[in-house]
């Protein structure tokens, strides 16, 4: 839609975060919180000290214990073993709406940025109207009037959230293809599709995979603050979003039920933008080949 | 020369990278002078510390480089030591400078008089008026050669490059410097701006009486503006002395290196000398001679420790051990390299030309001017064809779309009786055949291999998709690779453990690898090195020889051209305005416009 | 010094300037610019307001069970219903009528309350305006000075702080973030009320202060980021060295050079801020319980209102594209290329 602001904010987002050059404290603070979610994900059936949805109607409410190590929440089930719980959603949603975000990216972006012309002309319409749309906004009437939950909202927000990737990676491809070696390969008669998908897919990858990186960070939160307003999973399924809603009103008696679920959201979130970073920074060829 | 009073004094300086885990040297012992009102030139190639040492000058070294050593004075007041605040009052009022690239100079959003008056209110303060300055940046805008009042008022991006670097020269200018840095100020620019630029230059430095210290890669623009001559290599001096002296005879075998293998503009020479190899970090050759791992007259001294600058002659000085044992030797290497080559033979023309353009039309949208307005050229079986022109004249877009990355909007081109105007036209048969006969090589080496692909992955996959049979491509890319004169163990290597030089050995090496009949060389050796320059030039000679190769070699340098091609084209702004045998063009131009190009070339001031 | 001393100039040779300087080409553009963007507004709206009503109907059950909810339903009363809402009409005819009393200002009226929708919008409205404008201008003030900052400061403790900062917030959602903030500042502090949106304008200027802080808060950790990553990119330019090398001030350079090219991506991101703030401020006034358009949008999809969640996508589709155009306006006044070819590309 936007002529003239095309300019992509997110790839100076992509670009020098600064976290390159401080990889001993953060980048290993941050592999070891995803290496941890992740953990959690797999077996968190195994690792709970509670059922996370078992009630304890006699101890609701309750601070943290040695017992309850986060405290109960007002159903009297255990904060602590519902966090390890929700770690599954707090993984897959994300990652498919990352790996969609990267499959449509760089096929719509690259295809736009070699292509050229009517083709490029064509997908950029549709992708300025994608980026002016509010995704989660859409997302929250979509799941809301259309019902679906968790998997409608995941497919949302994989069909609605890839449009700045695509900006970004079509500004990449367009560097490359004006590059001698693109240019090289085609006179030398490389088929087209190789040069697309292999030659220019391999030297944009890292802002690729950077890019999904934040896609993830961005689902993340955007899933759970559907979860929070109460149209993301079906209830009983523990999730870090839903679970600060349902425990707002414990906000001023047991706040680490809020604090627990808020500060999993931010550290995963921020982690996961923190390794994108580092991708970038760390793989990027076009900083190796200059002189 | 002017009054012979002390301007600038460096001593000993060393400058080196200090933020990473390392220091690493960039700049080593380096010792200059500079009277008031006296021009000298730092020469040296990339990574020879020329620019680094004026920047530490001027206290604007890059963030993480620092100076480790040694002191500059200027008029006797030590610069090194200055605060913040104080050298900023330095810059700009006693020592200024200007850098290369006149487009990315200037603030993009910035009126260009507004550059020349924000340096005057900064000097004056308040007490100048907003429209006493803009006055005053008028003046100074004549003092560049700007009259027109309007062009005061334009924002950069409107004004053409040579137009930039007078605007930039003014703003440098405005506080009044005794010194001006010109680092490379003309290398971005076409041949006919560089020289009104230089001219511009010396005419400003010799109305001020100021001291202007020029930096460049080209020895020929070196002699044509300064009294004196520093030789940087590798971070260190190597020679210093008067021009013409210089010019007349080198006193270091770098210097001599440097001088041969630039190719002559002349005429065509026997054979080009290149130096070997490629220029060494700072660090690598430490306590020892910087050149020695390049020198044919090295000798165990040269590598036992760093010989200093001795006086080898009043007012001439020399890093090299041995200069007074070799002086004669390097006399007649000069004297080899420079004879004279008998004039190419005439390439005998078929009846049918290989590749044939006739009247050629490429307008871009959204273009004002067509690129090429109407060219016709033909290139025989073997034949080496130069085309020459400024940017802007078309010939960049002629080689690309005699190779299809271009389509013409009008006219024919005709490759080997195949019609090539229309490359997505062709049918896959004849695109292949096409593709087969004609390649490119092109100017940036740094770009012009896939970063991510294995020097040997990147010649199989080229015959691969040009149906080369799989079991004997390994046996191939060796032999490939010997032929352009690279060991075969680069086959593993990626482009970034290659030297631009390697790296366009390998572009060379993946076009002959289709065993293609005419090579287009967009500017092949420009982004290169000197002392590359002639290496790889040789080999374009080399080749042709062996193969019988046509070449359609494009540049903007005469002196280049003169040295391969048997014919020349001279465009200018898409049309052709001059043809011929090389040696009758370049040396009885009969266009004004070549022979305003022959003029344009730098030479000496004597 | 200053005199200039009379020598030859060598004129520089005639040659084609590049871009012609066209009096008022910029004007021209921009116009043009305008309208053509104002005249994509008539298409857009009826994408929206066609997608909008498509998935009203589409929703399980139809707009029916979103009205009839968990009340014993009868035939007569879906008939009246039908009837009151013209649903045995077709689809298209159903949007005719609303779109034609859209165009008259009728937007039709709330299931759930009888209110006329728009008049629901515009009184919603006081309390998300405030909030939005509050919240960009904190995100604005804060964000682009500290990421200047953080640019100025580079790779010592202080940018890798703020660095860190700005992920942090970038990171967080703004639900958590506002339920953190009425905790530490609303309940531990005691510094802001806690809920709602209070009564007359010095109550309701404390009431939207901690969530229109937490709204600025989220954004600005955008603002900041990007500002960093422009300051860095400018102080690798030319221009700067050179600006240096002619002994202007840092001050000078910073503000005049760095900062002012810096702006140009910056104000585009503002835009784009803007669009994530309407977005926030669902979440956030969810949180503080506030009577602006989010908790009413939230209300609305929640309950099945159909006529008001189809006004306020509208209006939200109007909102989104007018800052579109605000934020191109902007730029081509910051950017003096803008109108000269560069834009169009």
């Amino acid at each position: 839609m936007s002529a003239i602001a095309t300019a992509s904010p997110r790839r100076s987002i992509l670009r020098r975060s600064g976290f390159h050059r401080m990889p001993s404290f953060f980048l290993v603070t941050s592999w070891l919180i995803v290496g941890l979610v992740i953990f959690m994900a797999l077996f968190w059936r195994w690792i709970m000290p509670h059922d996370p949805n078992e009630q304890d109607l006699l101890n609701t409410s309750a601070s943290p214990s040695s017992e309850h190590w986060l405290g109960t929440d007002q159903l009297g089930r255990d904060i602590f073993s519902r966090i390890i719980a929700g770690a599954p959603s707090a993984i897959t949603g994300p990652f498919i709406v990352a790996l969609t975000g990267v499959v449509l990216a760089s096929s719509l972006g690259i295809l736009s940025g070699y292509m050229g012309g009517s083709v490029d002309m064509l997908i950029q319409r549709f992708v300025d109207f994608m980026f002016a749309l509010p995704g989660l906004l859409i997302a929250i009437v979509i799941v809301g009037v259309a019902g679906g939950g968790y998997w409608m909202a995941v497919l949302v927000l994989s069909l609605l959230n890839f449009a700045g990737s695509v900006r970004i990676i079509r500004g990449a491809s367009l560097e490359q293809r004006a590059l001698p070696y693109v240019e090289a390969a085609r006179t030398l008669g490389v088929p087209r599709h190789r040069i697309m998908y292999f030659h220019i897919w391999r030297n944009i990858s890292p802002i690729v995979f950077a890019s999904a990186a934040l896609d993830f960070a961005l689902a993340l939160v955007a899933l759970s603050s559907l979860s929070y307003l109460g149209l993301g999973t079906s209830p009983g399924v523990p999730e870090w979003g839903r679970m600060l809603a349902e425990n707002q009103a414990l906000l001023f008696t047991n706040p680490a039920g809020v604090m627990a679920p808020g500060l999993a959201i931010v550290l995963f979130a921020t982690a996961v933008t923190v390794i994108g970073d580092w991708i970038y920074d760390r793989f990027s060829f076009s900083g190796r080949t200059g002189r | 020369m002017a009054a012979s009073e002390q301007l600038l004094a460096v001593r000993g300086l060393r400058v080196a990278y200090v933020a990473g885990a390392e220091p690493r040297t960039l700049v080593d012992g380096v010792e200059l002078d500079l009277d008031r009102g006296e021009t000298i030139a730092i020469v040296g190639e990339s990574g020879s510390g020329k620019t680094l040492t004026a920047r530490a000058m001027i206290r604007l070294l890059p963030t993480g480089v620092g100076v480790t050593d040694g002191e500059v004075r200027l008029d006797g007041n030590d610069v090194l030591s200055l605060r913040g605040r104080e050298a900023a009052r330095l810059r700009g009022n006693r020592i200024s400078m200007i850098f290369q690239d006149p487009f990315t100079m200037l603030n993009p959003v910035m009126r260009c008089s507004k550059h020349i008056e924000e340096v005057l209110r900064n000097r004056s303060g308040p007490k100048l008026g907003r429209t006493a300055a803009k006055d005053e940046a008028r003046r100074r805008l004549a003092e560049v050669g700007i009259h027109d009042p309007a062009a005061a008022d334009r924002y950069p991006f409107q004004l053409s490059g040579g137009m930039r670097q007078r605007v930039a020269l003014a703003a440098a200018l405005a506080g009044d410097p005794e010194l001006l840095i010109a680092d490379e100020p003309s290398t971005a620019l076409d041949v006919t701006t560089q020289a009104e630029i230089l001219e511009l230059l010396k005419s400003v430095q010799h109305a001020r009486g100021m001291g202007l210290i020029m930096i460049t890669h080209d020895l020929r623009v070196a002699f044509s503006v300064a009294d004196r001559v520093y030789v940087f290599y590798a971070g260190s001096l190597v020679e210093v002395g008067d021009a013409d002296a210089i010019e007349r005879e080198p006193l270091h075998p770098y210097s001599l290196g440097l001088l041969l293998s630039e190719p002559a503009t002349e005429f065509r020479q026997q054979a080009l000398l290149g130096v070997e190899g490629s220029v060494p970090a700072p660090d690598e050759v430490a306590g020892q001679c910087t050149f020695a791992s390049r020198c044919r007259w090295m000798e165990a001294d040269c590598v036992a420790a760093r010989p200093s600058l001795v006086e080898v002659e009043p007012d001439r000085f020399s890093a090299c051990l041995r200069i007074a044992e070799i002086r004669g030797e390097m006399d007649v290497v000069r004297h080899e390299v420079r004879s004279v080559a008998e004039p190419p033979e005439p390439v005998e023309h078929a009846v049918l030309p290989f590749v044939s353009i006739s009247n050629l039309r490429k307008v871009f949208p959204d273009a004002r001017t067509p690129a090429i307005a109407d060219i016709s050229l033909s290139i025989a079986e073997g034949e080496a064809v130069g085309i020459v022109g400024e940017s802007g004249s078309g010939k960049t877009t002629l080689g690309r779309c005699l190779v299809g990355l271009e389509t013409p909007t009008g006219g024919s081109i005709t490759v080997g009786g195949v019609d090539a105007s229309d490359y997505a036209k062709l049918s896959g048969e004849d695109r292949g055949k096409l593709r087969r006969s004609v390649q490119i090589v092109f100017q940036d080496p740094y770009s012009t291999l896939d970063p991510t692909q294995t020097v040997g992955a990147a010649l199989r996959e080229v015959l691969r998709v040009n149906g080369y049979p799989r079991d004997r491509a390994d046996a191939r890319v060796d032999e490939l690779l010997a032929r352009v004169g690279l060991p075969l163990g680069y086959v593993r290597r990626r482009p970034a453990a290659l030297s631009g030089g390697e790296r366009q050995r390998v572009a060379i090496a993946r076009t002959l690898a289709v065993e293609p009949k005419l090579i287009v060389c967009d500017e092949p050796v420009s982004a290169l090195d000197v002392s590359v320059q002639a290496q790889i030039l040789n080999l374009f000679r080399a080749l042709r020889e062996e193969f019988g190769l046509a070449y359609l070699f494009i540049t903007h340098d005469l002196a280049v051209v003169r040295q391969v091609v048997d014919r020349v084209y001279v465009l200018h702004r898409g049309l052709v305005v001059e043809e011929g045998p090389v040696d009758r063009v370049l040396d009885r131009p009969e266009h004004p416009y070549t022979e305003r190009l022959i003029a344009s070339i730098p030479r000496s001031a004597a | 010094m200053g005199d200039i001393v009379e020598h030859q100039v060598p004129e520089p040779l005639p040659e084609a300037a590049p871009v012609p300087d066209v009096v008022g080409g910029r004007r021209q553009y921009l116009s043009r610019y305008v309208r053509r963007r104002l005249l994509i507004l008539v298409p857009l709206a009826f994408v929206v307001t066609v997608a909008a009503f498509g998935m009203t109907h589409a929703a399980p059950g139809g707009p029916i069970a979103a009205l009839l909810e968990d009340h014993p339903t009868s035939p007569d009363v879906i008939a009246a219903i039908k009837a009151k809402y013209k649903l045995d009409d077709p689809v298209s005819v159903q949007y005719w009528t609303w779109i034609s009393g859209v165009a008259q200002g009728d937007f039709g009226r709330s299931i759930m309350t009888n209110d006329s929708v728009l008049s629901e919008i515009t009184r919603r409205l006081d309390v998300t305006i405030p909030l939005n404008l509050a919240g960009i201008a904190i995100a604005v003030l804060l964000g682009i000075p500290l990421g200047v900052l953080a640019a100025l400061y580079r790779g010592r403790l202080l940018d890798r702080l703020l660095v860190t900062v700005s992920v942090l917030f970038m990171s967080t959602p703004a639900f958590a973030l506002a339920l953190f903030a009425l905790y530490f500042l609303g309940f531990k502090a005691g510094w802001f009320p806690l809920y709602g949106p209070g009564s007359w304008v010095f109550g309701r200027v404390h009431h939207l202060a901690l969530p229109a802080l937490v709204l600025g808060l989220h954004g600005m950790g955008l603002e900041m980021r990007l500002t960093r990553a422009a300051m860095l990119e400018q102080f690798e330019q030319d221009y700067i060295a050179f600006a240096r090398a002619r002994g202007l001030g840092s001050v000078h350079v910073t503000v005049r050079y760095a900062l002012r090219n810096a702006l140009i991506p910056v104000v585009t991101a503002a835009g784009l801020l803007l669009t994530g703030l309407l977005t926030g401020s669902v979440l956030v006034e969810t949180v503080f319980s506030l009577p602006g358009l989010g908790t009413l949008l939230v209300n609305s999809v929640i309950d099945g209102d159909f006529p008001m969640i189809q006004g306020l996508l509208l209006f939200i589709a109007v909102w989104i594209i007018l800052i579109n155009i605000a934020v191109d306006i902007v730029y081509a006044f910051i950017d003096p290329r803008v109108g000269f070819g560069k834009a169009t590309s």
